[in-house]
């Protein structure tokens, strides 16, 4: 058997031929439950709203093409989503070239005409032209969508297109691991309905701030959301209104938007925010960074998880999982006799290698599997590594209350006030734990954690 | 190499490329060694036409010798060469003789088509440019078949040509006068194998002839639009309308003319519209679309595309896109999903114009397509969704009136139609529209929570404030971590908390560690630098120079932070020689005022244990205590010392309070001083007076010259007063309205259209203004109202919190405000539409009373102008939002008057919904 490659074989296509519209999204190799294979179907069959689905790969196409923050000509911005088919549903991921947008399309059961989806993680190929035509599929022209190749068709045209490598850019797979971690922490803030929503982004400023929009919080007020400059109790961040800019394709479709948010107080510099679409037949989730300026691949949201997690528990896991649409956390710790912390923490394991995702929706994680990403802990999150090192050089001692870190010639102290961390080192100074704890804090945990080397 | 070398210097490239065909393999690997050293070391000629001829004869020869042709494009810049003189094109030096990119297209061509296809590969693609010509590259493609790459500089290098094309920015006065020398590479098969190519000079004399002289017109266009931003290029490097509108007529002119193929323009502008790309480069090639000016014909296969446009296009993409549609309509009329599909994404945008347009299209849809008056009436429809009371009256009007025209089907459609939109209408339109279709009328949806309902959100004014951290002794880590944050948090708070903390651990014998802290704050002020402040600001000095370079541009301390600096420095050295610090001025609460009475405990405490008193720290506690009652006065005055008698006479005056202000609208006076401060010396503008104190703090040294107010005629101008946001608060944390009005120049430029000099930056620091105590006077409401009406919708955000704190404060004055609004837009420095917008928003906070007087107000001011302003339209919509809610049912006369007027305008149509509101008790 050939080994398999991590290629398109064809280029995805649109056609318009005896008064049928035949979508073709070409699949790479990908996980499934038979193991590694190389360009499988995940579905075929008609979709009750073409436009729909059509409006929602542009927008993750415009998504992914765009640079928010310092816009710059050109593109070189990777535009094939990962798709992941979990049996009822198909989610196509991507991520904004500066990495601090992420956008999900799920297409629901419900806009699959009686037809059935597959199981498993790939890549999707998206090229401009197709981008192109996508603009030109129409509500009520019925739509047959292929994910994965047509069989008749590559018959017909095999040899005349060159396979084109996947392109998954190494910076997503940490940035699937940090929003699924993010979105976690997260709860329902507002809803709007499609008129509330119309009023409020249409009152939006999107110019400004390197491209990238205004900053400003907002509460929710009456049906709508206000406009505020300042954090406070119930508030939802969105830094970078221009952020928003990609739903315009999808304003006329949107059914309803659900906002959500970490719990924030008046010293909250900056959170980030998700934004959920109801659309006929399909959801399109957003979740923007804390500042235009901020790519969630350095967010380290899971390096507290990490720090506490056990490998094995995430191999056991790992094992247990086939691509559900929603992960029943407490089945799985009654299944394998682990506490729900350690479940937490083994999926935390699980997401550094793009293995799960977190759908603010089902307020659940669901199953992916990428191809070809191996989990790599110690260069995708070197401040762990940095951590574990000094705790294998012995530099972690206790000091009364305090944890003295020694590190580069110097001691830093570690306290807990009340459980929080908190560290006199100048990188916990500047960020507090905006962007995940300091090695010094890792180190910390780590060594009471008992991980000290005997 | 001699042979080269020699070839090179003579400058003949046919010459040198005819030699360097004849030689053998060994002579070429020679060659190409001798030519990397050349690339290697920089060439001796300088910059002048030499150096170009001579790296024209480098390329020749390297395209005809080197093997690599990854390699074949390696030239040292003729030196020296100084950056700005590099040609933008590819990093050029200098632009060349065209027989010479005649030559190089031939030798690059002779190597055969899979080589040159790799050498433009290389020499366009990638992140770096390369020292190449477009032209050069894209008659090689054309010549050899080759596709054009996708990436790299090509495209914008071939737009950076054309635009030298353009009269530029200082274009003869007189257009006849125009002239440029064009050059273009006519390509031809060689009999041999590879090209032929010649070189054809002209002088054009206008920017058409010589822009279709320009090579590969068609190519280069289609390039800049395949790819993400890169139109932008077609305006220039300056991004000017002028250039954007002479590339549109060119490209127009030529594409009337058959020099350009309209239809693979057209796809390609529709192509690059559909990809979303930023602003400029959107507004590019929507104009290239226009120019391009398709018939119907050609738009048929760009229909359902162009409705996306509508939704998914910038303002002017979508605008382009209507106007296509509706050309291809009047042609043939559109099928039903695509006018819905079209009016259902228009109506849900927020441009106005192109509302209005997309509802006379559809009027005009109806007269012209009776066929079609079911689709058109269904698209009409949607406008009632629109957040737009004119738009969905004017919808209803259109919909009542078509009603007669529509069979049964049509009818039920409509009905569904107008009840799906029952949320987004008032209970008005709803009867009238049910009148019309001739159903009972639909009972009111439910309404939005009461006013009283929305939970009055509380704005927090400054969320850092002093706390007093804890001894080192008591919790080293935080004290450490003192040391760690400050140099990330230059907040008055750390500030504060680090003066605190280092006197108090220098007393408590951690002399070390308050050295550390002392190291952070900074070095102490030397003896020049303090002379320089008081001679700068000494007693007599009325005014410094407007800017001392020597002195100012150290570090520019003017007079509000010159006491919080050199007040830092005394503590610095005081803590330098171990001196006992009394240190006076630490907060007695988070916002930084002092307590009258720990004032007194300190001076008393100074005075038994002989702490040294700083004249610095004595001045900024004054400037901090808060207003003392006789009993305290008594206690400070007993202490005993002569500062604590400066202290208690300061504080029996009435301290920091005998600073008042006031306002006044001052008419434009020719050569008047106060012209230069403000914004537009032509129009009269609404003045602050700050008073000075009768009574200034009594110490010894210390001048106090901003205390002494000033009037409009003689307000600070921009360096008297600095806008450290660390020292604002920390300086005079009860005194926001004296701080206000030294500001007030800043929020009013904040607020102007062609605000360039730092308005914005004091508008965003409102929040530090109102978190100063003290009664709110004139410029804090003036500054709110400004910051309200900013030219930057982030900083109008800004101003509605503003207000917010005001009232959460209590120290909101409605009468003040209404009058203050009033004179604002009768001077025309605020404007009625960013107002609107954002009183609506302190209106959603639950706020809706104490904002219906200031719109009250508001509408009255601009009604009594012979030609209202823009907006105001805007704020008798927001009065009709509100006066339901609060149940207002008194006419506003100007109202009324307009109300009786005829018309469909906006403002007209607003009026008649707000006086029927306001007069239906």
């Amino acid at each position: 058997m050939d080994a398999v490659t991590d290629t398109y074989r064809q280029a995805s296509s649109y056609r318009r031929a005896q008064g049928r519209d035949d979508l073709v999204l070409e699949t790479g190799a990908a996980l499934t439950p038979q193991g590694l294979v190389a360009n499988p179907v995940f579905f075929s069959g008609s979709v009750t709203r073409p436009d729909v689905a059509a409006a929602g790969l542009r927008t993750l196409v415009e998504i992914a093409s765009t640079r928010y923050f310092n816009p710059i000509p050109g593109g070189f911005a990777s535009l094939d989503p990962v798709m992941t088919a979990n049996g009822d549903r198909l989610r196509c991921e991507a991520f904004s070239a500066c990495n601090g947008v992420y956008a999900r399309l799920d297409l629901l059961a419900r806009t699959f005409d009686n037809a059935s989806v597959g199981l498993g993680t790939t890549n999707i190929d998206i090229n401009p032209p197709l981008a192109l035509a996508l603009a030109g599929i129409r509500q009520n022209d019925p739509l047959h969508l292929s994910v994965g190749p047509d069989q008749v068709d590559m018959a017909t045209q095999q040899g005349v297109f060159s396979e084109r490598k996947v392109k998954l850019p190494e910076r997503w797979v940490r940035a699937l691991a940090e929003t699924q971690s993010l979105a976690a922490g997260l709860a329902p803030l507002a809803s709007l309905d499609a008129l509330a929503w119309r009023r409020f982004v249409n009152a939006l400023p999107m110019s400004g701030g390197s491209g990238a929009g205004v900053t400003v919080w907002l509460m929710p007020a009456g049906s709508s959301l206000r406009q505020t400059s300042r954090p406070q109790a119930g508030a939802i961040s969105l830094a970078g209104t221009a952020r928003l800019s990609a739903l315009k394709r999808l304003q006329h479709l949107v059914l309803s938007v659900r906002v959500y948010g970490p719990a924030v107080q008046a010293d909250t510099p900056a959170a980030v925010s998700a934004w959920e679409f109801e659309l006929p037949g399909a959801r399109l989730t957003l979740m923007v960074s804390p500042q235009p300026y901020r790519g969630f691949s350095g967010e380290g949201a899971v390096l507290h998880a990490l720090s506490q997690a056990s490998a094995d528990d995430g191999a056991t896991l790992g094992a247990m999982l086939a691509w559900e649409a929603s992960i029943d956390q407490a089945a799985l710790a009654h299944e394998t006799g682990l506490g729900a912390e350690r479940i937490h923490q083994a999926l935390q394991v699980l997401a550094t290698s793009g293995h799960v995702g977190y759908d603010l929706h089902e307020q659940a994680y669901f199953h992916r599997q990428l191809p070809f990403v191996e989990t790599r802990l110690e260069t995708n999150y070197p401040r762990l590594a940095a951590a574990r090192a000094l705790l294998a050089s012995g530099a972690v001692e206790l000091e009364g209350a305090l944890i003295r870190v020694a590190t580069d010639g110097h001691h830093q102290w570690v306290g807990f006030d009340g459980g929080k961390p908190r560290c006199t080192c100048h990188f916990w100074a500047k960020y507090k734990d905006s962007r995940g704890p300091c090695k010094h804090i890792l180190a910390a945990q780590l060594f009471l954690a008992g991980d000290a080397p005997a | 190499m001699q042979q080269l070398e020699q070839l090179v210097r003579a400058g003949d490239p046919w010459q040198l490329l005819d030699t360097a065909s004849s030689w053998d393999d060994k002579q070429r690997r020679e060659a190409a060694r001798w030519l990397a050293a050349q690339a290697k070391a920089p060439t001796t000629a300088t910059y002048d036409e030499d150096g170009g001829v001579q790296q024209m004869q480098l390329l020749v020869a390297q395209a005809a010798c080197v093997a690599d042709p990854k390699k074949a494009f390696a030239i040292g810049p003729p030196q020296p060469i100084r950056h700005w003189e590099t040609w933008d094109e590819y990093d050029a030096p200098m632009p060349v003789r065209a027989d010479a990119k005649a030559a190089l297209v031939t030798a690059l061509s002779r190597r055969g088509r899979e080589w040159a296809a790799a050498y433009v590969e290389a020499a366009a693609g990638g992140k770096r440019k390369k020292p190449m010509y477009a032209d050069v590259l894209m008659a090689l493609c054309e010549g050899l078949g080759l596709a054009l790459p996708a990436d790299g500089y090509l495209a914008r290098s071939w737009a950076a040509g054309l635009m030298r094309l353009y009269p530029g920015r200082y274009p003869p006065e007189d257009p006849a006068a125009y002239r440029r020398q064009v050059a273009r590479l006519l390509v031809q098969p060689a009999a041999g194998g590879g090209l032929f190519v010649r070189s054809q000079e002209a002088t054009a004399t206008s920017p058409l002839e010589a822009v279709r002289g320009y090579h590969g017109l068609q190519a280069g266009l289609a390039a800049l639009l395949a790819r993400r931003g890169d139109a932008a290029a077609l305006a220039g490097r300056y991004a000017s309308s002028e250039d954007m509108d002479l590339t549109g007529t060119i490209v127009g002119e030529l594409a009337a003319a058959g020099d350009l193929d309209r239809a693979a323009l057209v796809a390609d502008c529709i192509a690059a519209l559909t990809r979303g790309d930023a602003v400029g480069a959107q507004r590019m090639q929507a104009r290239l679309l226009m120019a391009a000016d398709p018939a119907p014909d050609l738009l048929a296969p760009h229909l359902q595309t162009l409705v996306n446009l509508l939704a998914g296009g910038h303002g002017v993409a979508a605008e382009a896109a209507q106007s296509l549609l509706v050309r291809a309509d009047a042609a043939q009329p559109l099928d039903s999903e695509l006018f819905t599909g079209a009016c259902q994404t228009v109506f849900a945008r927020k441009e106005k114009g192109l509302r209005r347009e997309q509802l006379a299209w559809a009027v005009r849809r109806l007269k012209q397509h009776p066929a079609q008056a079911a689709a058109t009436v269904q698209g009409m429809a949607e406008a009632l969704l629109a957040d737009d009371y004119a738009l969905q009256k004017e919808a209803a009007g259109k919909l009542a009136a078509a009603w007669a025209l529509l069979a049964d089907d049509g009818k039920a459609a409509l009905v569904s139609s107008v009840d799906a939109a029952q949320a987004a209408l008032d209970a008005p339109l709803r009867a009238q529209l049910a009148a019309a279709m001739g159903v009972a009328a639909p009972a009111a949806p439910p309404t939005a929570a009461p006013a009283a309902a929305v939970p009055r959100v509380r704005t927090p004014v400054a969320p850092r404030r002093f706390a007093r951290l804890p001894g080192y002794a008591q919790d080293p880590t935080a004290s450490l971590h003192v040391l760690s944050q400050r140099p990330f948090e230059p907040g008055v708070s750390a500030m504060e908390q680090v003066v605190e903390l280092a006197v108090r651990s220098a007393r408590e014998g951690h002399r070390e560690f308050a050295a550390h802290l002392a190291q952070w704050l900074g070095p102490p002020l030397g003896a020049g630098e303090t002379a320089n402040i008081l001679k700068a600001h000494g007693p007599g000095h009325r005014k410094p120079a407007k800017f001392d370079t020597e002195y100012w541009s150290a570090e520019r301390l003017p007079v509000v932070s010159v006491i919080a600096r050199m007040r830092i420095s005394e503590v610095l050295l005081a803590l330098g020689q171990r001196r006992p610090y009394a240190l006076l001025s630490e907060p007695s609460y988070e916002s930084g005022a002092i307590e009258p009475a720990d004032l007194a405990a300190r001076l008393s405490r100074a005075a038994i244990d002989g702490l040294e008193i700083g004249p610095l720290d004595l001045l900024l506690a004054l400037l901090r205590t808060l207003p003392a009652d006789a009993a305290q006065l008594a206690a400070i005055r007993s202490a005993g010392s002569p500062q604590a008698t400066a202290a208690a006479d300061f504080l029996a005056a009435g301290g920091m309070s005998q600073m008042t202000t006031s306002w006044q609208r001052v008419e434009p006076v020719a050569g008047a001083a106060y012209g230069s401060l403000w914004v537009n010396s032509r129009s009269p503008e609404v003045c602050v007076t700050l008073h000075g104190m009768p009574v200034l703090p009594a110490i010894d040294g210390i001048p106090v010259t901003w205390s002494e107010g000033f009037t409009p005629e003689t307000a600070p101008d921009i360096w008297e007063f600095d806008i450290l946001e660390r020292f604002l608060g920390a300086v005079m944390p009860n005194s926001g309205e004296v701080l206000a009005a030294q500001f007030l120049w800043g929020f009013r430029k904040a607020c102007h259209d062609d605000n360039t000099t730092g308005g914005k930056a004091t508008a965003q620091r409102l929040p530090l203004f109102l978190a100063a105590g003290g009664p709110a006077g004139p410029a804090l409401h003036l500054a709110v109202l400004f910051t309200m009406s900013s030219n930057d919708a982030g900083v109008r955000v800004v101003g509605s919190d503003g207000l917010l704190a005001l009232l959460e404060q209590g120290r909101f004055d409605s009468q003040l405000a209404q009058e203050l609004v009033a004179a604002c837009l009768q001077c025309g420095s605020v404007k009625a539409g960013r107002l609107a917008a954002s009183l609506a928003r302190v209106a959603d906070a639950g706020e809706e009373a104490a904002v219906w007087p200031l719109v009250r107000a508001a509408i009255a001011a601009v009604l009594c102008a012979s030609v209202p302003p823009p907006g105001s339209a805007d704020l008798l919509a927001l009065a009709s939002r509100l006066a339901p809610a609060l149940g207002i049912r008194e006419p506003i006369g100007a109202v009324a008057a307009l109300a009786a007027a005829k018309g469909s305008a906006k403002l007209a149509v607003e009026a008649r919904r707000l006086h029927t509101l306001l007069a239906s008790a």
